[in-house]
């Protein structure tokens, strides 16, 4: 397939802005591609003006881009392309750019949802997208990761790592007070202390009070 | 270093999904017999949370870039505890970032938590190089063990997520894909984690030595 267009020559210096920061895969729309037909006029004008030309613009390119969630773009990474026809063999192959962009045209009388593979070393993703009808000039994209914005992410990385803090302080708290009841040689100490310390001495060998106190730590 | 979704086959992706339930019942089993899990619960869940956004944390080393992965860190530090802390740690990043997959989890799982067990056992193995002497004491051995072992305990741990992970990458190549150009980005990505393995193991040993000047509880025992 040579279906593949040079980014370089045909990219809008605003097409980036229509990239999506996802893991794996982005996508915009709105290529050009210039398909100029040269009639050849072969009537009765002098030679000097014989040739009439005819210039159209079609806008029916996909652009794919591809960066790395942390904005880094994916240079080199493999393309595959899927026509909604076949969606086992790749349509077209490919490299993205050194700005992690790859341009293509699907076929315009297949309609349908096209699909689009990046891969470098074991990343990427894949995406779909939809074309129309055939007289329908522009595709639209469906990301398959949704995008967030950066806010989003260290917000609900925050409220995740918060999550973490209040189990370790839940177990933590819950370790604390369980750990005196569940030793049997700190409780007895003051219980056994306390009434010893009170009582006179002639009468603590007699009581038998004094003495299931002091062993009153093994029950 | 997590596996994308889409790129491994259907039965890969359940053999990982086996691998990790075996691994993570092991791990609890033992988690079990150790007595009152609950005491090392809040250590493992801070660690969690520490591997959770270690990925994040990207470094560049030309011509790619790395993230921190901890799971050597995690295996030296937590122990068993380490297989259920990472299994949520990526469960979270796959929801919430998009760092691997539901699908890849298993395999993922099983990718960071088998070398963090193992990572485990070469801090663990400071108790058997010991000089007779001491073989029969309860301190968790000298400082300058310590170190040692934690710092090859973080760093092979991530060495060999690498290796398992090139492995992976190069033998399970779709057939649409270039295998050739797949095999170079994977060796320039794996060769990249070389030099964050000394880093992390490194960062091990500093967190292991600190633990053990500051509160010897926290390391793991015999």
């Amino acid at each position: 397939m040579s279906n593949g267009l040079a980014s370089k020559d045909l990219m809008p210096n605003d097409l980036s802005k229509n990239k999506c920061s996802v893991c794996s895969v982005s996508d915009s729309v709105n290529g050009l591609v210039f398909g100029a037909l040269l009639a050849v006029g072969l009537g009765h004008a002098p030679a000097a003006s014989a040739h009439g030309t005819v210039v159209e613009v079609t806008q029916t390119a996909v652009a794919v881009t591809a960066t790395f969630d942390n904005g880094e773009p994916m240079t080199d990474a493999q393309v595959l392309v899927y026509s909604p026809g076949n969606l086992e063999t790749p349509w077209q192959k490919g490299q993205t750019d050194a700005e992690g962009r790859y341009l293509f045209a699907p076929e315009a009388g297949t309609p349908g949802a096209w699909e689009v593979t990046v891969r470098k070393a074991g990343h990427g993703g894949t995406t779909t997208f939809a074309v129309g009808s055939a007289e329908a000039s522009v595709a639209t994209s469906t990301p398959t990761v949704k995008t967030s914005t950066p806010v989003q992410k260290w917000l609900s990385m925050a409220a995740i790592v918060w999550g973490f803090v209040g189990t370790a302080l839940f177990f933590s708290r819950r370790s604390s007070t369980e750990t005196p009841a569940l030793d049997p040689t700190v409780l007895p100490q003051p219980v056994s202390n306390q009434p010893v310390s009170n009582q006179p001495v002639s009468r603590t060998a007699a009581d038998p009070v004094s003495v299931s106190g002091s062993s009153g730590g093994q029950h | 270093m997590h596996i994308s979704e889409g790129f491994l086959p259907a039965q890969v992706c359940i053999a990982g999904y086996g691998n990790t339930g075996l691994l993570t019942w092991y791990s609890l089993r033992q988690i079990n017999r150790q007595g009152n899990p609950n005491a090392k619960i809040p250590k493992a869940s801070l660690l969690t949370a520490a591997f959770f956004v270690a990925s994040s944390i990207s470094i560049p080393i030309p011509p790619t870039s790395v993230h921190l992965l901890l799971n050597g860190l995690l295996g030296v530090v937590l122990g068993y505890f380490a297989v259920p802390a990472i299994l949520i740690g990526l469960l979270f990043q796959a929801m919430f970032f998009g760092h691997g997959g539901l699908t890849t989890l298993g395999v993922n799982a099983s990718m960071l938590g088998f070398p963090a067990l193992l990572a485990y056992h070469i801090f663990q193995l400071r108790f058997v190089l010991e000089p007779k002497e001491q073989a029969f004491s309860q301190s968790n051995g000298s400082i300058w063990r310590i170190g040692a072992f934690s710092f090859l305990g973080g760093a092979l741990g991530l060495a060999l997520t690498a290796l398992i992970f090139f492995v992976l990458m190069v033998t399970l190549v779709s057939a649409e894909f270039d295998v050739q150009t797949e095999l170079v980005a994977v060796t320039y990505l794996t060769l990249a984690h070389l030099p964050l393995a000394i880093i992390e193991g490194g960062f091990t040993a500093m967190l292991a030595v600190f633990l053990q000047r500051v509160k010897p509880e926290l390391l793991t025992g015999r």
